[in-house]
């Protein structure tokens, strides 16, 4: 009576432990000043870009493509324009704006393909085990010895480069970080007792490793897609100042750099804007993933 | 009677964490004479790790010695400086810790860490320590060593990677080693055959053995004098034989029953102890022990006792002493449950965290 | 080694080849039909692809190359001889100040954690790994052409004058390039040495009475040097592709920029070449980091 009394008690608290370790994140997320901060400076640049048109209907932004070359090269805090216009007479303040929807798409776009590629192989590896396993993971293998970058150019280089094949290009090369951490959690609890007993008990392997995927791995692949985000953007940002991504008129702020690379002694603005950009969105998010790995870590939880 | 080559007085060692301040080691005043086999005997958390390393010293953050006097032959470890600490640990004072798997350095061969232990002080030259070696491992009893000092960690087996510590803690003749625990993470079968190598060493070499254990069957075979630590005090300590048969404190009394004996008839049942050890950040008023205690009265949850001759050679800090308590109350005490309220000691510790 | 080598051929050449446009679309001029059809004959553009595949297979086993598109008359080898140098001081050097930087900047701030050095470390790390290299280099750029006129910009070495002038030149780049590894490798060191620091044997070490510096050297960096020696593989990666955008910032005549151009071009032999070139020298490094690394962990050898 005494030994059920005392099972029960301890399945009492074990439970509330896995609900616990999402409210639990999420208050120490808070406690980082740090990561709160970019939270809320991405928040902000996401809800800017999203909002860009209507901010543009409602006279706050000018057409990013829109020529002027009555007033080019203006310097910063001119009349109508807060950051200058480069050599076409167009709004800086406009492209960077704008700049942020292609960046902060590509970012999160990039992140849909590695989610899906990655997964994928991750859980088909790690279920499948045999030479399915190890032939995929050679071939990850392969992948991730390679530069990643030069694959990228190589990619856009065949297929051309538009929004689209960029971000396919950037996705295919950079699931490997994720494809391996999902076979890894797929191995970890394939191995784990109660599968095995479940198993012999009739119920399907499948149904079970699935089940428990989720809440034990939904942790760190947040954390690898957070910080796959600003690795995205440099990339897109590289392709666009090396002249094989996008070309202008993109308001995308690697071509801002391009374009205004030129005349950088003459006119720094063209390109510190841009950069500045790209600098406080890459640190923004590798704060918030920060903050969000030391949140989801359960070995600091008290 | 000769000075006791260590001579701990009322010593203080504290940990600053942010949940308060864990008061460790409380007012443990101890000794040692030359050649002599102590063991420090509680269960976890109860101090004996943190005296051992305020011996030597080795507190680590967030923790300080924060009063007291540690004397050995004469001179206050306290107060030395840096200098004169580093030529006392391993030259006049060894450890030896736990689990000699971690305790090694896994990159460098076996040789040539228990050289460093002499190489570090001044006693022999380095050609000097080099020849030492192998006799030291052949000392230890560990086999084909002159082979073997050429070998990883990872390579010896779990009895030897302890018996070279032995080596390595025993390697500069110290007059005190302090054994931590040294047991703890080997087979049964091996357990006895290092306890009885230090039985042997200390015999051969005269050097002082101060035991840390929480199993009291190897006191037993090994030790001349017990001390029992609970909540960071000392609570009994006395002539190993004398407390094994007569022990005051009821908690002595309870870990004595705690195990089956060899030399006891199968009567009786085990007793296992309520609850759980204290929270050393907010230890309970009165005795440390009494929440737990199955003899209490009133006094001890409001007065704490002082440590008080009770036999010849043997004190305990307790308002009740054993030899007080009748057989019938002794015979109802092992008749009682197990600990049904460890489950909620927890939760209510849990919830107690959660305001704080 | 040699399937992924195999692969990335195949990858790549499959890729290129896919690419829309020929190379013989640049320049601006509209080359008639017929001369279109010449060339693709001398450069065997016309045959079935899988021929043209295993020609080139062949070919890169006798280190034959073929000829750039982009300037004829030139084979694919002489125009990498010609860059190989600029590329290889730029990589050596800023290899040499990432392990320098990088490690000692990890160890002193585990050492002192949690004091004002170690906070430095940390927060200059983190930005560092944040901030693109491109954008390191135009900053570097802008401050020191605005500022200081010997630093000047975009050339990088020109062999003019001596020894000085050259050093001088080569400061921003490889400190642009260096920037991100640096902080990487600084982080990495961190968190590896502060996990020995916690090791038992460390605290052994202290009981056995050893000098500060011997603990730290003897045990503490001995053990926390291994995890930084395996994460060093992709550390040359990161160096070839932040090699490739340094020399267009500041415009320097190495494979990467060559590599871009030849994209830019369509210059399919150039690019094969570099690929390869880049996958081959990928593969040796990664090589070498796992010999090291058995030499540095005896709990990995064979016994």
């Amino acid at each position: 009576m005494a030994a059920t009394a005392i099972a029960v008690e301890v399945a009492d608290w074990e439970t509330p432990e896995q609900i616990g370790l999402w409210t639990d994140a999420w208050r120490r997320f808070r406690r980082n000043r740090l990561a709160v901060t970019s939270l809320f400076v991405v928040v902000l640049m996401a809800l800017t870009a999203i909002g860009a048109p209507l901010l543009e209907r409602i006279g706050l932004l000018q057409d990013p493509t829109a020529q002027d070359l009555i007033h080019t090269y203006a310097p910063i805090l001119s009349p109508h324009h807060w950051l200058g216009t480069d050599e076409l007479g167009r709004d800086v303040f406009s492209k960077v704006v704008f700049g942020a929807q292609v960046s902060l798409s590509i970012g999160f776009l990039v992140q849909a393909i590695v989610l899906v590629i990655g997964g994928t192989i991750g859980l088909t590896a790690g279920y499948f085990g045999g030479w399915i396993d190890n032939g995929l993971m050679r071939f990850t293998d392969i992948m991730y010895a390679f530069p990643d970058l030069l694959f990228v150019l190589i990619i856009v280089a065949a297929l051309g480069p538009s929004f689209i094949n960029i971000f396919v290009a950037i996705g295919l090369v950079s699931w490997v970080g994720l494809g391996r951490l999902v076979r890894g959690r797929v191995l970890s609890i394939k191995e784990k007792e109660f599968v095995e007993a479940a198993h012999a008990a009739g119920s399907s392997p499948a149904k079970i490793i699935l089940k428990h995927l989720l809440p034990n791995s939904l942790g760190p692949v947040i954390v690898v897609l957070t910080f796959g985000i600003p690795a995205a953007i440099f990339t897109e940002a590289v392709l666009d100042f090396l002249g094989v991504g996008l070309r202008p008129p993109w308001p995308s702020w690697g071509v801002m750099v391009f374009d205004g690379y030129a005349a950088s002694d003459a006119y720094p603005n063209l390109v510190l804007v841009p950069c500045v950009a790209l600098s406080i969105t890459m640190l923004a998010f590798n704060f918030i993933g920060d903050g969000l790995r030391d949140a989801l870590d359960p070995r600091m939880r008290r | 009677m000769a000075e006791p080559i260590l001579r701990v007085e009322d010593l203080r060692t504290q940990f600053f964490t942010s949940r308060g301040v864990v008061h460790a080691v409380d007012g443990v005043s101890l000794y040692v004479n030359e050649g002599e086999t102590v063991a420090v005997v509680g269960e976890s958390g109860c101090g004996k790790t943190i005296t051992a390393l305020s011996i030597l010293r080795l507190v680590p953050d967030p923790g300080r010695i924060v009063g007291g006097k540690i004397l050995f032959k004469g001179r206050d470890v306290v107060d030395m400086d840096d200098d004169a600490v580093r030529n006392y640990r391993g030259n006049d004072v060894s450890m030896i810790f736990q689990d000699p798997m971690t305790s090694l350095n896994p990159v460098t061969k076996v040789g040539a860490q228990i050289k460093e232990a002499m190489t570090a002080h001044d006693r022999f030259t380095p050609a000097q320590a080099t020849e030492r070696v192998v006799p030291l491992l052949k000392r230890v009893r560990v086999p084909a060593a002159e082979r073997r000092i050429k070998d990883y960690p990872h390579q010896f087996s779990g009895g030897m990677r302890q018996r070279a510590m032995i080596a390595m803690g025993l390697a500069n003749e110290p007059s005190l080693l302090i054994a931590d625990e040294p047991t703890t993470a080997l087979d049964v079968t091996v357990q006895a055959q290092v306890i009885q190598l230090l039985k042997q060493l200390n015999r051969e070499l005269g050097t002082a053995v101060i035991l840390i254990t929480h199993n009291t069957a190897l006191v037993a075979s090994m030790c001349e004098r017990i001390i029992v630590m609970y909540a960071g005090r000392i609570v009994e300590e006395g002539p190993v034989e004398r407390i094994f048969k007569n022990p005051e404190h009821p908690y002595t009394w309870a870990l004595l029953r705690s195990v089956p004996r060899v030399d006891e008839a199968r009567k009786g049942r085990l007793v296992s102890i309520h609850g759980l050890p204290p929270d050393l950040v907010r230890l309970p008023p009165g005795c440390k022990f009494h929440p737990r205690c199955m003899f209490k009265i009133d006094r001890c949850s409001r007065d704490e006792p002082e440590l008080e001759d009770v036999a010849p050679g043997q004190r305990a800090r307790c308002w009740v002493k054993m030899s007080t308590v009748s057989e019938e109350a002794r015979e109802e005490a092992q008749a009682s449950e197990v600990a049904t309220d460890v489950a909620a000691e927890i939760k209510k510790r849990m919830r107690a965290d959660a305001k704080a | 080694m040699v399937p992924v080598l195999m692969s990335v051929i195949f990858i790549t050449f499959f890729l290129a080849h896919i690419a829309p446009g020929s190379p013989w679309d640049k320049e601006g001029r509209q080359l008639n039909d017929a001369t279109i059809h010449n060339l693709n004959i001398k450069y065997g553009l016309d045959k079935p692809i899988w021929t043209q595949f295993g020609l080139y297979v062949w070919n890169v086993l006798h280190f034959d190359f073929g000829s750039s598109y982009q300037h004829p008359g030139q084979t694919v080898n002489q125009l990498i001889f010609q860059s190989w140098p600029y590329t290889f001081t730029l990589g050596s050097v800023s290899f040499i100040c990432i392990l320098f930087f990088g490690i000692s900047f990890g160890v002193v701030a585990a050492l002192r954690q949690n004091t004002k050095v170690d906070y430095a470390a940390v927060a200059l790390a983190t930005i560092g790994a944040s901030v693109p290299n491109f954008v390191v280099g135009i900053f570097l750029i802008i401050l020191f052409s605005n500022f200081l006129y010997k630093l000047t910009q975009a050339t990088f070495y020109l062999p003019t004058g001596g020894y000085p002038q050259d050093f001088l030149h080569m400061i921003m780049p490889v400190a642009t390039l260096s920037f991100l590894p640096i902080a990487f490798l600084t982080r990495l060191t961190r968190s590896s040495t502060l996990d020995a620091l916690r090791q038992d044997y460390v605290r052994t070490a202290w009981a056995k009475g050893l000098r500060e510096r011997l603990v730290v050297t003897r045990h503490v960096l001995k053990n926390s040097m291994i995890p930084v020696v395996t994460t060093a593989g992709p550390l040359f990666a990161t160096l070839i592709t932040g090699s490739v955008i340094v020399e267009t910032v500041f415009q320097i005549p190495g494979i990467g920029r060559s590599f871009v151009q030849s994209i830019d071009s369509r210059d399919y032999p150039m690019i094969l070449g570099t690929t390869v070139l880049y996958a081959a020298l990928v593969a040796v490094l990664n090589l070498v980091v796992d010999v090291t690394y058995v030499f540095i962990d005896p709990r990995v050898r064979l016994t």
